[in-house]
């Protein structure tokens, strides 16, 4: 049994932690999540993805919900990368069925690695909307589309507007970031967020509230297909989402106190170190029972 | 300022109270089921999940099972509401464009549940 009354606290602290972590890193959080539960609580890999999934489910919306009052999601950019993003976490979700959990660490280790090197480097400008993408906006106004979009800046107090461009480059890595969602059950902000502010000219406050917004869908898209094959543990992943949300409530809220910087690039370097973990787990200590018999939350 | 592209205030406030409505429910659910799953130590057997006519009959009853199981669907159905609620509103203001596109989007998730627990 995976949760109980001797260990619900602390799978609800690592819910607790990995929400906060998200808040203050700007991450969905999964990176963290998955480790900790295979790691640290012994969850087989495809319920810790099943459990992470309903997580990410649990986050995306509840900072929709702030992120569409304020007008930075870009509902319409959104929509159309989630038909990418929805398309690739159903093909990750049922290829997952079909792997063993030791190739999924392996997988996971590695996609790590680029994520720990994205988050090391962090978002270029995330404190406020530059000007360089006023001045963009001006000088291709006149090739308006419906995909453009405008919002007040909550620190400038200015409406900042943009035009989309390279919608295809969007679409692309959408479908990678799905797929990458559906079979590791992680959000995939961390790949979509840069991409929508270099490739598509999304200023990064509407690109990281427009990937948070899609990652509901993504995980959505998932999650029927990981709670129909039974790999969602009721007890568990609702211990994880209460601690999730809880988390990802009070790191909102330390987000002005906290310098994002050194905080992401010691996360960066512990990705790494938790990356080598789940490669050397995968390649040589794995020992994991791929059968699971009997009862468990 | 391209005021075609601002999204429709009355969108973003009936996303806004679904996506609300959605989280606080299952949060709501979650709290009660865990709270008696684990007092009166409740187990689920491995494979698939009950049938959803069980889930509702069990729920009346109190088990807690039950509730996080409705905890869980309700928390995995609020992003489907969400797209529901766009396919609407673009197809209320005649945006037919986006309203097709949110409706395929619909149309992939009842796609992937039907695959799942269809």
């Amino acid at each position: 049994m995976y949760t109980t009354l001797e260990n619900v606290w602390w799978i609800f602290l690592a819910g607790l932690g990995t929400g906060l972590l998200g808040a203050l890193l700007g991450t969905g959080g999964g990176v963290f999540l998955i480790p900790i539960l295979v790691l640290g609580i012994g969850v087989p890999m495809h319920f810790a993805i099943a459990t992470s999934i309903l997580s990410v489910i649990a986050t995306s919306s509840a900072a929709a919900v702030v992120n569409v009052e304020r007008g930075t999601v870009n509902m319409r950019l959104g929509m159309s990368l989630e038909v990418m993003t929805a398309l690739g976490a159903i093909a990750g979700g049922i290829v997952a069925g079909w792997l063993s959990a030791s190739f999924l660490e392996l997988l996971f280790g590695l996609v790590l690695l680029p994520t720990a090197l994205l988050m090391w480097r962090g978002r270029e400008g995330s404190g406020t909307d530059t000007s360089t993408f006023a001045s963009t906006t001006v000088a291709i106004s006149t090739s308006k589309s419906t995909l453009d979009g405008t919002y007040i800046d909550d620190n400038t107090q200015k409406q900042v507007t943009y035009h989309v461009v390279r919608l295809w480059a969007g679409m692309l890595v959408s479908f990678v970031a799905g797929s990458l969602s559906g079979v590791l059950g992680i959000g995939g902000g961390v790949f979509k967020v840069p991409a929508l502010n270099l490739l598509c000219n999304v200023p990064i406050k509407a690109a990281a509230a427009t990937s948070n917004f899609m990652i509901g869908v993504t995980a959505a898209a998932s999650a029927f297909l990981y709670y129909g094959r039974g790999e969602v543990r009721p007890a568990l992943t609702a211990t994880v989402v209460l601690g999730v949300l809880a988390g990802s409530l009070i790191g909102t809220r330390l987000t002005r106190y906290f310098s994002g910087n050194h905080l992401r690039k010691l996360f960066a370097a512990l990705l790494v170190l938790v990356a080598a973990q789940m490669l050397a787990r995968s390649i040589v200590v794995h020992a994991t029972p791929e059968a699971h018999t009997g009862n468990q939350t | 300022m391209n005021s075609e592209n601002t999204p429709h205030p009355g969108h973003s406030h009936w996303v806004h109270r679904v996506l609300l409505t959605g989280v606080a429910a299952s949060c709501a659910l979650l709290t009660v089921g865990l709270a008696i799953v684990l007092f009166r130590n409740e187990a689920r057997p491995m494979g698939p999940p009950p049938p959803l006519s069980d889930v509702f009959s069990k729920a009346l009853h109190g088990r807690g099972l039950s509730f996080l199981e409705l905890g869980l669907i309700v928390l995995m159905l609020t992003p489907v509401a969400r797209v529901a609620v766009l396919v609407l509103g673009w197809a209320a203001d005649r945006d037919w464009k986006f309203a097709a596109i949110a409706f395929f989007v619909l149309l992939l998730l009842g796609a992937s549940l039907f695959l799942g627990v269809g």
